[in-house]
């Protein structure tokens, strides 16, 4: 019975209604990248102003070293720091859904620091106190400095996934012979999946988007991308820029198309994890 | 915010829960605990100490005086009119944002996690992300030419009718929030999503095998389980939202103050670290202050439909528990 | 018709021609200015006999798209492929903080200051005394934009480039031709006008304003002088405006503002676009100065390759290519033959002896009452 997954609902009234109205979010979100795509083959000399049709700053962007190297220190960076925020926050998450208890109230109360300081308090902040403690590397100090409010973002969102999923599942495993590694890879894992890949969607988003704290914290030759770009625009925004981020978002695209075969693999909803448990349902 | 006690902690039996009990119940969360304590906690005091010192004389070389301490730029910070107004104003713009956040994301979360293929779920989710790793400036001059008197929507909503005149939305008020509920719906939709999406179909099939109408399923049966996610992302949007000045700045022109400029402008403009490390302070404070207010609320809310809805299931029968993955309902 | 040429003569056919002979012909032969695609119609070989004991490396800290990347090229080609590093900031105060915050940690060879900034990092200790010997062409600078208040003697500096305040206005919105600060003000009032002014998001150039337009020294600390500036800005400027905005070029072009206070580079990128629409006003009676300057980092890893690279750019050849680049004066004597002949609104690169008396460089020592005023507007302009 709980096999039914609603596949074969047809598009009731609710449905297309959501259906619209999905549609609409997704316009909503692409709209002003359809601008920067657009603007990308604007042949004139500043962005902003349409003068024309030409590929001209696609081959501007290839060719200039300052927007290549900040666009992979960016993404290097990006990589890095949402690793080291989901593996702490996703801990944090699960910590905070089943083992609440006296320390969750402080631990929170740090978590909600974290995400109201505002960016160029934690930019000076985190400045002088890597230079305090002798850290010169500056992909390190990007890691650590964007790392810090991606977990709490992390956190929050693994935990509001775990919360209410109580350890059944997993003791069900323990019952069954599972180690307790093999029950968090095989249990927990698959239950707090869509969560993580939420968090490290949105951990490499902030780190890639970050400007203020980047700013401080970056040392000779670590500047990132953003910080370029909002240098940048006090001589003029190019097309250059706008050429770069079309093939990002190029590049993306097709990076999603493979993650998604990636995920049709090992995404397992609730109820499938359930399902193989307890025989089939 | 409360996350779930009770059945996911000590109640629990079985040789793997014994095992796990010896360990502190905040074990797992150590590892951020310290990182945030040795590369977040200590930096910011620096800046409370900070706080208490004064903006040196412009010879003599410093940045910030730290010999004379005083609480003189609380007084300064707390007794500005300017920053006063400026954060009500910010608390608006961000609590509306908030609201409406949710309301644009929760049915597209809910149809993501209800409607959608298993498969393809996490695609979509990539595809709502991708737009945010175009450079965050040009995405914002993007809205700017989005929403130009000149462009083309505003001459296709002219076309249509729509519009009476050209799209006059650049530098107002409107802009502004357009602009925080773009950059902030991401951290809405995620957390629903993932909230949501553990809910077992079956048991909202039970609800309405029960009889229940579609809209009491939905409140009493989808809600309730949705809500660590709707918590989650209210406190995600809301809270740095509160500190956030830059899109407002770029779209909202006159209007788009905010009062994380004001502690900027003091970081930056005017050299004035002490001064500013006392607003961020302040800032800092008042918002956790508004959150605690409408947690305190929030709860009083839960309380008094918790003690309606008694009455009601007395009548009604039980309601289903907070085990959605047990898949113990299932008839 | 310019236009066309100058997108199809691509750079590297361009420099393959060699020496900066040819280039002269073909640049006689299409015209036109650093419009366009971007790509600049000047590119000079570097000055010859560069010192050979230089450093390996050289970091500059600057602003981004601030220097001709082909000087960049042909400066690390003469010099044994000596690898420039280019970081970025986007605000003075910002990159001074992380400076003095990093102390000799740094890594900066060469940081790239608004004059009025020079004393403090002088007295933080930031910035060591240039030695002129390794600056031959030091001398090629104009002496009129050299001894400024900030740095007597140019002990520190060498100025990069240079720039003014003024304004831009639409002919179609504004009837009457303009020519000062007072026609700023009537302006914004006019019907068609209001609410469609944009002033720079710089504390000193909106609080300047009042203090240009009423002959007060805007660097002046006196109260009562604050009084009457917030007086006049949010009696006749608050409530005409529309935003606060240092780059509003786009919003010029496309209509969301009939009239902005600009910076003169900025300015002249709206009259190459649309020459018949927009007019410019060069402040009066009285107006800013600013110039960003070449220093060395007292911390400089690679002093050598600094001098080097400092004195490369000196050169009026070199200092041609980067004027048509960014669109801002260098200051050094003799760039103009360098640049094409008919470089479009010169005038606003090359100013007349009567526009440079209106100059009146700026300071920080009304800092944090500057600041005050301006987030007070700020605020008042929000309602």
């Amino acid at each position: 019975m709980s096999a039914r997954r609603g596949r074969r609902r047809g598009a009731d009234g609710p449905t297309l209604a959501l259906r619209v109205w999905a549609v609409l979010v997704f316009a909503f979100l692409y709209l002003p990248i359809l601008f920067v795509v657009l603007y990308s083959f604007n042949r004139g000399r500043f962005l902003l102003n349409w003068r024309g049709f030409g590929t001209n700053w696609y081959r501007e962007a290839l060719q200039n070293g300052d927007i290549r190297s900040t666009l992979t220190t960016s993404l290097v960076v990006g990589a890095l720091s949402s690793l080291v925020a989901v593996v702490l926050g996703s801990l944090a998450g699960i910590a905070l859904a089943r083992r609440a208890g006296r320390w969750t109230r402080p631990f929170l109360l740090l978590v909600f620091l974290v995400l109201v300081t505002p960016e160029i308090v934690d930019g000076i902040s985190y400045l002088i106190w890597f230079v305090r403690l002798n850290l010169g590397s500056g992909l390190l100090r990007l890691t650590i400095g964007h790392s810090v409010f991606s977990s709490a973002v992390v956190a929050l969102i693994v935990q509001a996934r775990m919360a209410g999923l109580d350890e059944s599942l997993e003791e069900a495993a323990a019952d069954l012979g599972a180690t307790p590694a093999r029950a968090f890879r095989d249990v927990t894992l698959p239950l707090m999946l869509p969560a993580v890949l939420a968090g490290g969607l949105l951990s490499f988003t902030f780190s890639f988007d970050d400007v203020i704290v980047s700013t401080f914290v970056s040392t000779a030759g670590t500047t990132t991308l953003p910080v370029y770009v909002f240098s940048a625009l006090r001589v003029g925004l190019k097309g250059d820029l706008a050429a770069i981020s079309t093939l990002t978002l190029l590049l993306t695209l097709g990076t999603l198309a493979v993650a998604a075969l990636v995920l049709r693999r090992s995404g397992q909803s609730a109820e499938e994890v359930t399902a193989t448990l307890t025989g089939g349902g | 915010m409360s996350a779930a006690p009770g059945p996911g902690g000590a109640a629990a039996a079985g040789p793997g829960a014994r095992r796990r009990a010896r360990l502190p119940r905040f074990t797992l969360a150590a590892p951020a605990w310290a990182w945030y304590l040795l590369f977040f906690l200590l930096p910011l005091v620096v800046i409370a100490v900070y706080s208490l010192g004064y903006k040196p004389p412009p010879g003599s070389g410093g940045s910030i005086g730290l010999d004379r301490l005083s609480l003189d730029n609380y007084t300064t910070a707390l007794g500005d009119e300017v920053f006063a107004s400026t954060f009500v104003a910010t608390l608006r713009v961000a609590a509306l944002g908030t609201a409406l956040c949710l309301l644009i994301a929760f049915p597209v979360a809910y149809w993501l996690a209800t409607r959608v293929d298993q498969r393809v779920r996490g695609l979509l989710l990539g595809l709502l992300i991708v737009p945010f790793w175009t450079s965050y400036l040009l995405r914002t001059f993007g809205w700017r030419l989005a929403l130009a008197g000149r462009g083309f929507p505003s001459e296709i909503l002219q076309d249509l009718g729509i519009l009476s005149g050209p799209l006059s939305l650049l530098d107002t008020r409107l802009a502004v929030q357009i602009g925080v509920v773009y950059n902030y719906l991401p951290l809405m939709i995620f957390p629903l999503f993932v909230a949501l999406d553990r809910l077992d179909p079956a048991l909202r099939e039970a609800s309405k095998d029960l009889g229940a109408s579609r809209l009491r399923t939905f409140v009493q049966v989808t809600l309730p389980l949705a809500m660590p996610g709707i918590v989650a992302g209210l406190l995600l949007v809301f809270i740095p939202l509160s500190g956030e000045y830059v899109t407002p700045a770029i779209l909202g022109g006159a209007r788009g103050l905010m009062a994380g400029s004001l502690v900027a402008s003091q970081f930056l403009e005017a050299q004035n670290w002490a001064l500013g490390s006392a607003m961020a302070m302040v800032l800092i404070a008042m918002v956790l202050l508004t959150i605690g207010v409408l947690a305190l609320v929030g709860l009083g809310v839960r309380a008094l439909v918790r003690r309606a809805r008694r009455v009601d299931l007395a009548a009604a029968g039980p309601v289903p528990q907070a085990r959605p993955a047990a898949g113990r309902a299932a008839p | 018709m310019a236009d066309e040429l100058r997108i199809l003569v691509d750079r590297r056919r361009f420099l393959g021609l060699g020496g900066a002979g040819v280039a002269a012909l073909v640049l006689a032969g299409c015209g036109g200015d650093g419009g366009g695609d971007g790509r600049t119609q000047v590119t000079a070989p570097p000055v010859a006999k560069a010192p050979t004991n230089l450093e390996g490396a050289l970091n500059i800290y600057t602003w981004a798209d601030y220097q001709n990347p082909d000087n960049v090229k042909n400066f690390s080609k003469a010099n044994k492929n000596l690898k420039v590093k280019i970081d970025v900031y986007d605000s003075n105060e910002a990159a001074i903080a992380k400076l003095e915050l990093s102390g000799a940690k740094a890594g900066y060879d060469i940081v790239v200051p608004t004059g009025v900034y020079i004393p403090q990092m002088v007295a933080k200790g930031l910035l060591q005394p240039l030695d002129k010997s390794k600056l031959p062409n030091f001398a090629k600078l104009d002496p009129k934009l050299l001894n400024q208040p900030w740095d007597p003697g140019n002990r520190y500096s060498a100025v990069k480039d240079w720039g003014s305040t003024g304004y831009v206005y639409d002919k179609t919105l504004v009837t009457e031709p303009l020519s000062d600060w007072a026609g700023f003000f009537r302006a914004a009032a006019a019907k068609g006008v209001s609410g469609k002014v944009a002033v720079l998001d710089a504390p000193a150039d909106v609080t300047g304003l009042a203090f240009w337009r009423e002959g007060i020294d805007w660097n002046t600390t006196n109260p009562a002088d604050f009084q009457r500036a917030e007086q006049i800005l949010t009696g006749e400027l608050v409530p005409h405006l529309k935003a606060f905005n240092s780059f509003p070029r786009d919003g010029l072009l496309n209509g969301e503002y009939a009239l902005a206070q600009m910076w003169n580079g900025d300015a002249r990128q709206v009259l190459l676009e649309d020459p018949d629409r927009f007019a410019w006003v060069l402040g009066a009676p009285k107006t800013e100065l600013w110039v960003d300057n070449w220093t060395i980092l007292k911390s400089a890893q690679h002093p050598q390759a600094a001098y080097a690279w400092i004195n490369n750019v000196l050169d009026p050849r070199v200092s041609a290519a980067e004027i048509d680049y960014h669109g801002y004066n260098t200051a050094v004597i003799g760039t103009e033959e360098f640049l094409p002949k008919d470089l479009r609104q010169k005038e606003l690169i090359y100013f007349t002896e009567d526009e440079k008396a209106r100059f009146v460089p700026g300071s920080v020592a009304n800092q944090d009452q500057v600041t005050r005023l301006y987030n007070k507007l700020k605020a008042a302009a929000s309602k």
